[in-house]
């Protein structure tokens, strides 16, 4: 069966204080829901943003693009790259990280506006998908 | 270093302390040190610089909260190991991290440790003050929890007829209303609130107040309010 790799970002809708419960309730959602579907990837929250990838088969990534679309707690959700790949980057689905770094923030906002350049976007994608990978293994993400 | 008393509720969370926006400088490389410190001093903050994370970690259980700018190489303690050490003497202060190498698994590290930003040398005015801005509107939105851990250990230490006037005064009760509440004369309010004063270590009403946000404490229970 062919994989399927999906990376959106959004922005968060989510306010204090009852942001991180809300988080917790998306992860408690999520975790059982993506096993189900065979679906991997990796959920960063960055409070003022979202960034997700999902892969696995392309119906079941697509379905659920579908339904995270629709969730009012995030807007201006942006698929940033959507393809075939050989291989899963995430091993599993987990939470990269959750927190109010600007650093990671960083990683996330260009990619919600219009790509400077041509190939901007690809490279800040590739960027953000690296730091994904190291906040949740660090051992694979270091290899050279 | 010049410090209040420790055992003064007042000097703890009286409204002085939490003006003052104090910066951690924590950097082996002295000219980096004079350098922020005068950036800094220009823009509002007071800088306190340290040589080493080991100057720092000895002075920490004294120093009021701040935002830390920490440099990741240093020799003996690096910058996460500054970090870890804080965090495992429950100081979560903002971290800003600056480094001549920003490499992606010690920045992980530093985020995963709740470091709020991690910036490459040179890094731009402004990305250190957008920095900044956040650590501040950070600080004063969370209550320290040692300030909040001793206020509310002081205020553990009244006597029920004590901590019933406390509460008293947050509702914004005159000694006179509480006396009828309370159902005792104006005399004996009187002198509750003198020892209750006393015994938390302030001396105005707005310490008060400051001291009952720290410890958590509302008017709640009072008798009729």
């Amino acid at each position: 069966m062919p994989l399927f790799f999906l990376l959106y970002v959004s922005r968060s809708l989510l306010r204090l204080p009852d942001e991180a419960g809300e988080v917790d309730r998306i992860i408690a959602v999520a975790r059982p829901e993506n096993e189900r579907l065979g679906v991997t990837g990796a959920l960063m929250f960055t409070q003022a943003h979202f960034a997700q990838v999902l892969e696995g088969d392309q119906a079941a990534v697509e379905t659920l693009m579908e339904r995270i679309r629709r969730d009012p707690r995030h807007d201006t959700v942006t698929i940033v790259s959507a393809a075939a790949r050989e291989a899963r980057l995430f091993p599993r689905w987990s939470m990269a990280y959750s927190g109010g770094s600007l650093y990671v923030d960083r990683h996330v906002k260009p990619l919600l506006a219009p790509a400077p350049e041509p190939g901007a976007s690809e490279r800040l994608a590739e960027k953000l998908v690296r730091l994904m990978r190291e906040f949740t293994f660090p051992e694979i993400a270091t290899a050279p | 270093m010049s410090r209040a008393p420790s055992g003064e509720a007042g000097s703890l969370v009286g409204s002085e302390s939490l003006q003052a926006r104090i910066v951690y400088v924590i950097d082996d490389d002295r000219d980096v040190r004079v350098s922020l410190g005068v950036l800094l001093g220009a823009n509002g903050y007071e800088a306190r610089p340290f040589a080493s994370a080991g100057d720092f970690l000895d002075e920490l259980a004294h120093l009021r909260p701040g935002c830390l700018i920490v440099d990741v190489r240093m020799p003996d303690v690096d910058g996460i190991g500054l970090l870890s050490e804080a965090a495992a003497r429950g100081v979560s202060w903002p971290a800003i991290m600056v480094t001549g190498h920003a490499e992606v698994p010690t920045a992980v590290a530093a985020m995963k440790l709740g470091a709020l930003d991690f910036l490459e040398k040179p890094f731009s005015y402004n990305a250190l003050m957008t920095a900044l801005d956040h650590a501040f509107e950070l600080l004063e939105r969370e209550p320290d929890p040692r300030l909040s851990a001793a206020a509310a250990e002081k205020v553990a230490g009244l006597s029920k007829r004590e901590r019933q006037i406390f509460r008293g005064i947050l509702a914004g009760l005159a000694n006179k209303e509480m006396a009828l509440r309370l159902d005792l004369s104006h005399r004996t309010v009187e002198m509750h609130r003198l020892k209750m004063m006393r015994r938390l270590g302030v001396r105005k009403a707005t310490d008060l107040f400051a001291l009952a946000a720290a410890a958590g404490i509302s008017a709640g229970d009072f008798p009729g309010v």
